[in-house]
């Protein structure tokens, strides 16, 4: 029986290494383990996975449940109008955001793996669902001139985020700051889009109020992170 | 039993529920070696002909708005094929998963026990009577008794009994507390993997050594662990990585039914935390023997026993905590297990003694182990269990490195004990 010189144990004929400290088995000329033979199964995976559903599985019932539930509701939706009143009245407002809420989470899950092209889907259909909402009474007036320009902005606002954050290299409540600074910027767009569309002037009043209310928190906590949280040492950075 | 479609937990068995993770499954394994390949048919023919008799190990876990509980599970438990990493991918939140499972492979028979059913004392009795049932099948029948049920018998209700309550003394003082305790260092392994390191000797011999030392086995062996565990302390603190806590405590879990009557399969038992304390300077071996040796027979009193028990009971008794919805009572009982928990000792080490499997079918089985499950906080753990003059010391750790192992089983050599080990991750260190 081969044992570690090491150690001191004796080892499984089948072990070219001590199980303990690793160390190469001497064996004896000729001495080899018998064939097919292990200690251990080498199935590393439990028998409960071949009946567990895989990932991609789930990903479609999950599209399925969905879409039936959006089904249903619309259908429920639009019958209780037509019970109420024997017209559609209410009912397209309310099954446009079923099917937005619909779209919204299918599409994660459509494109599983795609985060950006989802992303754009997303942003595309909010846009679309806005111009269609105000449609229904035969205008589009405050979805042309103020929905779409908000959300553009605060996808704008949201990617720039979202990148800035992204490219920390340490992450911590520095991403506070970021998500403050990204905020105030976006507060400034929104007063200037409002006021633009009015035809106030672009002169930013409010806004400017919350966003210099914003940069001095986001400047604490990029202070909180990089000269006590991270600790980094000022001195170092700011040596004259 | 037949007429009671669910049942409450027993009160050890309260802090498994909320601890349960990818990473904690709070299972352990007695797996038997055979002198021939399983057949896993028969196996299985055997598995339903015993379930019926162990009606109280039928069950699924749910949720309820205080406390968890057990719903009987009528679906079919089939055997599984076994795989390298034991206890892990346990289904036990699943609705319909079983809280145990019976798995082959070659010549291995296993079953993973889930601790909120019961403890070794009960699993050993549902072993023993599987393995009978399925020689009995091949044609060697097994004499029934209180260690080994017939299949055709009926459940008695002292089976399932919740022990733990009838031995309360309202009113006796709560136990000291100990101080946290330290823990091995290491990186964790992989989710869903754990190492398993068997090392397997004579009987015989180490009880002969153990006598040697005027002890017990179970105190040789827990003095062996706690000497290894100093010696990876002091290979620590020569490597300037000084501990925080250096209180080395080793959980010692003993079977209470060897102190009160009581033929309950559900969890009836209870630890002693044998330690030493290095900051008072170096142990050497018989002065840890001498230590294990005088807080196990302390630990082991029936009144200090009744003394835990009460609090345990207690506590859960206590109209506040019961009516704590559960979601908080999970967020409690994880943090109270941290901090009264596996916070208080190093590791832990049970030894299960005498597998007593019947003469008619011991000569065929070459090898019983019993294997525990690590969990973060612990690292590694050990289980003993014996089978003839063959002893079998398994090591389960949920860490990369092995030194635990290796002072543990260099220290029986050094005693002029033969010692054979083997490993599931013999190749990765």
């Amino acid at each position: 029986m081969p044992y570690c010189s090491r150690c001191g144990i004796e080892v499984d004929e089948a072990a070219d290494t001590c199980p303990l400290c690793a160390a190469p088995i001497q064996k004896l000329d000729g001495a080899s383990p018998p064939p097919g033979k292990d200690t251990y199964p080498q199935r590393i995976i439990d028998p409960e996975d071949t009946y567990r559903l895989s990932k991609k599985e789930r990903r479609r019932i999950g599209i399925e449940l969905l879409t039936l539930a959006a089904g249903l509701s619309s259908v429920a939706l639009f019958l209780v109008d037509l019970l109420t009143d024997a017209r559609l009245g209410w009912s397209p407002y309310a099954v446009a955001s079923v099917l937005l809420g619909w779209a919204v989470s299918v599409t994660p899950l459509a494109l599983y793996g795609k985060p950006r092209t989802a992303l754009a889907v997303i942003g595309v259909t909010v846009l679309a669902f806005m111009v269609v909402i105000d449609g229904f009474d035969g205008t589009t007036d405050w979805s042309l001139a103020l929905g779409l320009p908000i959300a553009v902005a605060s996808f704008v606002a949201t990617g720039l985020t979202a990148a800035a954050m992204a490219s920390r290299r340490i992450k911590g409540i520095n991403l506070l700051g970021i998500a403050a600074l990204g905020l105030a910027g976006f507060l400034v767009a929104l007063e200037a889009l409002i006021r633009l569309s009015r035809g106030t002037g672009m002169r930013p009043y409010w806004s400017l109020v919350a966003a210099l209310a914003l940069v001095p928190v986001a400047v604490f906590l990029f202070y909180l992170h990089g000269r006590v949280l991270r600790g980094a040492d000022l001195r170092k950075i700011f040596r004259l | 039993m037949k007429k009671h479609p669910w049942y409450a937990l027993d009160h050890a068995a309260l802090i498994y529920p909320p601890l349960l993770s990818d990473r904690i499954s709070a299972y352990y394994r007695i797996q038997a070696t055979l002198d021939a390949p399983v057949d896993a048919g028969l196996l299985q023919a055997a598995l339903d002909a015993v379930r019926p008799r162990f009606p109280y190990f039928h069950f699924e876990l749910r949720r309820g708005f205080f406390w968890y509980f057990f719903e009987r599970n009528r679906l079919a438990n089939p055997v599984v094929q076994d795989s390298r990493f034991p206890m892990q991918q346990v289904p036990t939140k699943q609705r319909g998963g079983f809280l145990y499972r019976v798995r082959s492979d070659g010549d291995t028979i296993a079953l993973e026990m889930c601790h909120i059913l019961t403890d070794g004392y009960g699993a050993l009795i549902f072993f023993r009577s599987l393995l009978a049932e399925y020689y009995r099948l091949q044609g060697t029948e097994t004499p029934y008794d209180g260690t080994v049920f017939d299949p055709r018998g009926e459940p008695s209700p002292e089976e399932w009994d919740d022990a733990f309550s009838r031995y309360t003394s309202p009113g006796t003082p709560k136990p000291i507390r100990s101080q946290p305790a330290w823990h091995l260092p290491g990186l964790p392994l992989p989710v869903h993997t754990m190492r398993v390191t068997i090392g397997e000797t004579s009987l015989q011999a180490t009880l002969a050594k153990a006598k040697e030392y005027g002890s017990t086995l179970t105190i040789y062996l827990a003095a062996v662990y706690l000497a290894a565990l100093q010696d990876v302390q002091d290979a620590e603190r020569d490597q300037g990585t000084a501990p925080r806590h250096t209180i080395i405590r080793l959980q010692v879990p003993a079977n209470l039914r060897r102190f009160f009557p009581a033929t309950t399969l559900r969890n009836f038992s209870l630890p002693a935390m044998p330690d030493i304390d290095p900051r008072l300077g170096h142990y050497d071996f018989r002065e840890i023997l001498t230590r294990v040796k005088a807080i196990l027979g302390l630990a082991f009193d029936p009144k200090e026993l009744r003394r835990t028990i009460t609090r345990n009971v207690m506590t859960t008794r206590h109209p506040f905590i019961r009516i704590i919805p559960l979601p908080f009572k999970d967020v409690i009982m994880r943090t109270l297990y941290r901090t009264y928990g596996e916070n208080l000792y190093s590791s832990l080490s049970t030894n299960v003694g005498p597998v007593l499997l019947p003469g008619s079918y011991a000569g065929r089985v070459r090898r019983v182990d019993l294997l525990l499950p690590s969990t973060p906080g612990l690292k590694t753990v050990a289980g003993t269990v014996s089978h003839g003059d063959v002893l079998s010391i398994s090591f389960g750790s949920a860490i990369k490195r092995n030194d635990l192992e290796r002072a543990f089983f260099t220290r029986l050599v050094k005693d002029g004990l033969w010692v054979k080990v083997e490993s599931n991750l013999s190749d990765e260190h």
